[in-house]
């Protein structure tokens, strides 16, 4: 039950029963010790507003509304979210296949054809088989006769018009008394008489006249040889153009039937029917890849290899159902590079470049979850350079465009792809921390506009006989899950416990379930290392300690300095100005308390009280600010017609880090008093509590640690019965202290007391009462205010005396 | 006409028209060798275009670019000098790796004439085919083989582009004797093919023929035979359909001037017997 509003006259705290001190499972009792059932229980039941967002933005079609999930680590996120996306994508339909095919007009840019599921590997075997026919049938054709023939008809027809030009030109010229004659570099005319060529000096001896019409005859033949020459290449492109015809008449026959084959089989695909018919095109184009040799009576050479021409035709698949899966998938991609995310295209090395293609182009995870759901770590996304920016991009353009990271940098240089984007419809689930969402919320713009379902995880739950029947189940679960001894009543007890230990509450219990997950494994090691099925409280008490002392290390070097009196505390006698304050250390997944030596100076001065750790920087704002306030505190108590003449310091004793946080501001306020009154205070009881300006005492956390930190140096030293510590009483309802405390309390030895106001502290550290202002205007004689006031009046008698002196000080010099 | 062995001394090749290949040379060495024969290249410098160049306005037509320039005697002769000494240098290095060493033999003058003159009975002379189509209008090629064929020499008419060099021997046999196909039987053995006998001959003459092969060392499931419905070059040609062969040998009265097609037709070697009296 939680403490109501405080007492108007504060009276001595009473210590607290033992059982206000830990707050049982409410199915652990004397007469039943039977444990909830154990039914394993779905995780989102334990998550209900985070569960609601989740299906919310599951079943929501519209931009934007993709989802993100924060929680605590430990926090069942991914279990949760991969549990109601699977749910809702169930229902919907399955997403299409998507290869990617050679462009063969332009094959930097390959082009993406989608496919009713699971159709995309037949076409791929239909390709292949259309390849391998081929190579068999196509080389069988330009090897008949009736091709050869045909061939051979074709080159000789062409030979004999070129051959016949050149033949009737030598005839002509011989007819005209020239010669076409063989020079070393080419062809020369010359004249000719008896069949010889004319030598010089006869043909100077002739006529003009003959000189003339000879080398007319000459040029003419000349020209003609050269018109004749120059025609070949043009015959050669006929003959050449000729030859393809036949060829691609001689192929037609059967690539034709393979690709009517092909075509049959994907007849109600329009793109695929496209590609089939650019495959035509581009097969009739490129016959020679698939023959060995040229068929012309020249000998056979070999031709290119059969891969080439695999890998022309080939079909990348590059999403398709996996065997028997429903509904829409539901992607995890823990290592979101940008290549792992959005696709990638690979590299080879071929004689030093590198080359690609569009067989090299891989698939990322929002490709395999197009049509469903992706989940990505948060923190994982913004760590990968150019990833978020990915994300960002394909959301908003709503396709996924796989790009080159070189390029994106400025940096690429070698041959890469720009293939055909794919359209993207997808469910987006980023999960991760609470703080990195509050980050990217504020820093970055977009964000909203692409995330607009929270789905934010509790860490814990009010606790409820239900609540603890779910965490039951969900224990259950895990024991499930990871073939763990099952546990027995007594442990699942205490693991219920532990999960309101762990939220640090006892009206609540954690939903960070892999603590408890780790305890509960652990706790079936020792149960089964012991030769039990089952694991007992024991096993479940055996785990916790374990886990604390695996991590004890640096608690039991500071508990053996403050046993050897290195550090010093003490926890006997009374002193004034000195009281025992208490802090939380924390360290990895575990935190412990200790005790910490405050102690306050006063002396005569201007009312100033002096932080010592904030005057060297060592105490942040928050302790500042409780520093202040017991300063508003100690003013208001004190009469304000008296000035506050005083002059204070508090210092944290071998205290050499930062100090945080107000918790000890009750205990620095006692040590002032203290230290003005003149009053001695019990250095067997430790405080914690942050104190207002009114004197109520106030919440704080860790003070389950703190009550087990200053019990652990008590006990190193032996309790004497006297110790404890006092609390605010607001945290009594968060106690769940170790059971070895519970003991202590219940013995007499240890206790621990709730307090709504500083005076119930001050009364019980003091033994005597910190004393209620009078119809007189003055505390009470024997309290401690009383001694404290009387302390300030004489500080501010003094004040005026020095004032006076130090005025009347000039006149009496000489 | 009575059956004689044929045996022959020298292969003359005429290196001016046959000598730029590596490879259809080391055909014709090969040859050489098989038949025992002593190769004997020859280069002539045709005068007729050292005479050409004398000539003011003489000008030559350039391969492949197809430009004109002026013929100048000198630059003609460097280039005529370095063409023989390349050709020198290939046929030493055929010759060398069939460990068949052969002699160089360069001249000037009239090639037809020259190399008609050189051509004894005892000799086969080697002459390239015209490549068409511009080697159809080489007017001294036409002459040499005009030449050549005219004093009846044993020709080997070697093809534009030798398409193989392994294949069986084939041979024409006719009414006019058995001279052909026991040289081809020669060759087939020397080199281990199968012999292939194209008949337009009666049976007994092909009867004849093949024991002819058989007595010259040729196994009898080593020697096909083919019909010819007659020795033309037509009918040569579809009875050498499919037969891979690597050297054809024939009658040289039966294919006049359609050597050279017939030879670049088939892209092997086409030997032309000479009847001797």
């Amino acid at each position: 039950m939680v403490e109501t509003r405080a007492p108007t006259s504060p009276e001595l705290p009473e210590r607290l029963p033992p059982e206000r001190l830990c707050r049982a499972a409410s199915f652990r009792s004397p007469d039943t010790d039977t444990a909830p059932a154990q039914a394993p229980i779905d995780a989102p039941s334990a998550y209900p507003r985070a569960a609601e967002a989740i299906r919310f933005g599951a079943t929501t079609a519209a931009r934007g509304f993709n989802i993100v999930a924060i929680g605590s680590p430990g926090a069942q996120i991914r279990e949760v979210a991969t549990a109601l996306l699977t749910e809702a994508t169930r229902q919907r339909p399955a997403p299409p296949d998507w290869v990617y095919v050679n462009n063969f007009a332009t094959p930097h840019r390959p082009i993406a054809i989608s496919l009713p599921r699971g159709r995309a590997p037949q076409l791929r075997r239909a390709m292949n088989g259309l390849v391998d026919d081929l190579r068999a049938a196509l080389p069988a054709m330009f090897e008949s006769e009736d091709y050869a023939r045909r061939r051979s008809a074709i080159q000789d027809s062409f030979n004999a018009k070129a051959s016949e030009a050149f033949s009737k030109l030598g005839e002509k010229a011989s007819a005209r008394g020239m010669a076409i004659l063989r020079t070393p570099m080419g062809f020369a005319v010359a004249p000719m008489k008896d069949g010889k060529v004319v030598p010089p000096e006869e043909f100077a001896s002739w006529p003009e006249e003959r000189q003339a019409a000879v080398r007319a005859v000459m040029t003419e033949l000349e020209e003609e040889l050269e018109a004749t020459l120059r025609g070949l290449p043009r015959l050669e492109k006929a003959r050449r153009d000729a030859i393809r015809a036949l060829d691609q008449e001689t192929a037609a026959v059967v690539v034709d039937q393979e690709i009517e084959e092909v075509r049959a089989a994907f007849v109600d695909q329009p793109a695929v029917l496209d590609y089939l018919a650019a495959v035509r095109a581009d097969m009739m184009e490129n016959l020679k890849l698939f023959q060995d040799g040229e068929g012309e009576g020249e000998e056979r050479r070999p031709g290119a290899a059969a891969g080439v021409v695999r890998e022309r035709y080939d079909v990348n698949v590059l999403v398709t159902a996996e065997n028997g899966a429903a509904g829409a998938p539901v992607v995890e991609e823990l290592h979101p590079t940008l290549g792992n995310l959005i696709g990638r295209v690979e590299h080879l090395s071929q004689f030093g470049v590198l080359v690609t293609n569009f067989r090299l182009i891989k698939s990322g995870a929002l490709h395999r979850a197009n049509g469903g759901a992706i989940l990505i770590d948060l923190r994982a996304l913004l760590s990968e350079p150019f990833s978020w920016a990915a994300l960002k991009r394909a959301l908003v353009q709503g396709r996924i465009v796989i790009e080159d990271v070189a390029r994106i940098v400025g940096l690429g240089s070698t041959v890469t792809l720009e293939p055909d984007p794919i359209p993207l419809d997808v469910k987006v689930v980023l999960f991760g921390e609470r703080l990195l969402y509050y980050l990217i919320a504020a820093l970055d713009p977009e964000f909203g506009a692409h995330f607009k379902v929270l789905a934010d995880f509790d860490d814990d739950t009010d606790r409820s006989a239900e609540s603890e029947a779910m965490l039951a189940g969900m224990i259950a679960e895990t024991l499930r899950r990871e073939g763990t001894p099952p546990l027995d009543a007594g442990a699942l007890a205490r693991v219920v416990e532990h999960a309101a230990r762990l939220a640090g509450d006892g009206t609540k219990l954690t939903l960070l379930v892999e603590r408890l997950r780790d305890v509960v494994i652990e706790a079936g090691h020792h149960a089964a290392g012991s030769g039990r099925s089952m694991a007992r409280a024991e096993d479940i008490e055996h785990a916790i300690a374990a886990q604390r002392r695996r991590a004890a290390r640096v608690q039991e070097r500071m508990q053996d300095a403050i046993r050897r009196g290195v550090a010093l505390i003490d926890t006997e006698g009374a002193r004034i100005g000195q009281v025992n304050g208490l802090s939380v250390i924390t360290l990895g997944a575990e935190s412990f308390g200790r005790p910490t030596r405050i102690t306050a100076t006063v002396r005569p001065g201007t009312g100033r009280i002096v932080d010592i750790e904030r005057e060297v920087e060592l105490g942040g704002p928050i302790h500042s600010k409780g520093v202040l306030i017991l300063g508003g505190l100690l003013a208001s108590r004190f009469s304000p017609e008296i000035p506050m003449s005083l002059h204070a310091q508090l210092v944290f004793e071998q205290s050499y880090g930062a100090v945080e946080g107000d918790s000890a501001s009750a205990a620095e306020f006692c040590a002032l008093v203290s230290a003005l009154a003149e009053v001695p205070l019990r250095q067997d009881i430790a405080i914690t509590g942050s104190v207002n300006q009114h004197g109520e005492v106030q919440a704080i956390g860790g003070v389950n640690e703190k009550i087990e930190g200053f019990f652990e140096v008590c006990a190193l030293r032996g309790l004497s019965g006297t110790q404890g510590v006092i609390v605010p009483a607001a945290n009594v309802q968060h106690l769940m202290l170790d059971r070895r405390v519970i003991e202590a309390c219940a013995a007499g030895q240890f206790s621990v007391w709730p307090v709504h106001r500083v005076e119930q502290a001050l009364h019980l550290l003091a033994d005597r009462p910190a004393g209620i202002r009078g119809a007189d205007g003055l505390f009470p004689d024997g309290s401690v205010y009383r001694a404290a006031e009387d302390r300030l009046r004489r500080f501010a008698a003094w004040r005026r005396a020095w004032a006076k002196e130090e005025r009347e000080r000039p006149e009496r010099e000489p | 006409m009575t059956r004689q062995s044929l045996r022959y001394r020298r292969l003359l090749l005429d290196l001016r028209h046959a000598g730029g290949d590596p490879e259809t040379l080391g055909a014709v060495l090969g040859l050489a060798r098989l038949l025992d024969l002593d190769p004997h290249g020859i280069f002539v410098e045709d005068e007729d275009v050292l005479c050409l160049a004398g000539l003011p306005f003489a000008r030559e037509l350039c391969l492949p670019m197809g430009a004109w320039r002026s013929l100048d005697r000198s630059r003609l002769a460097d280039e005529l000098a370095a063409l023989a000494e390349q050709s020198r240098r290939t046929l030493e290095r055929a010759s060398a790796v069939l460990g068949r060493p052969a002699q160089f033999i360069r001249l000037r003058g009239d090639p037809s004439a020259l190399l008609a003159e050189q051509a004894g009975e005892a000799d086969i002379i080697a002459l390239a085919a015209a490549q068409a189509p511009l080697g159809l209008a080489d007017a001294s090629l036409r002459r040499v083989e005009d030449a050549v064929l005219g004093i009846g020499r044993t020709v080997l008419m070697l093809p534009p582009r030798l398409v193989r060099t392994r294949g069986p021997v084939a041979a024409v046999i006719s009414d006019a004797g058995a001279a052909e196909s026991e040289l081809a039987a020669r060759v087939a053995v020397a080199s281990g093919e199968t012999l292939m006998l194209l008949s337009a001959a009666d049976e007994r003459q092909t009867a004849e023929a093949v024991a002819a092969a058989q007595t010259a060392g040729v196994a009898a499931a080593r020697i096909l035979v083919r019909a010819l419905a007659a020795p033309t070059t037509e009918a040569i040609l579809s009875g050498l359909a499919g037969a891979g062969e690597r050297l054809l040998v024939l009658p040289h009265a039966r294919i006049g001037r359609r050597l050279s097609p017939l030879a670049a037709a088939r892209g092997v070697p086409v030997l032309a017997i000479a009847t001797r009296p």
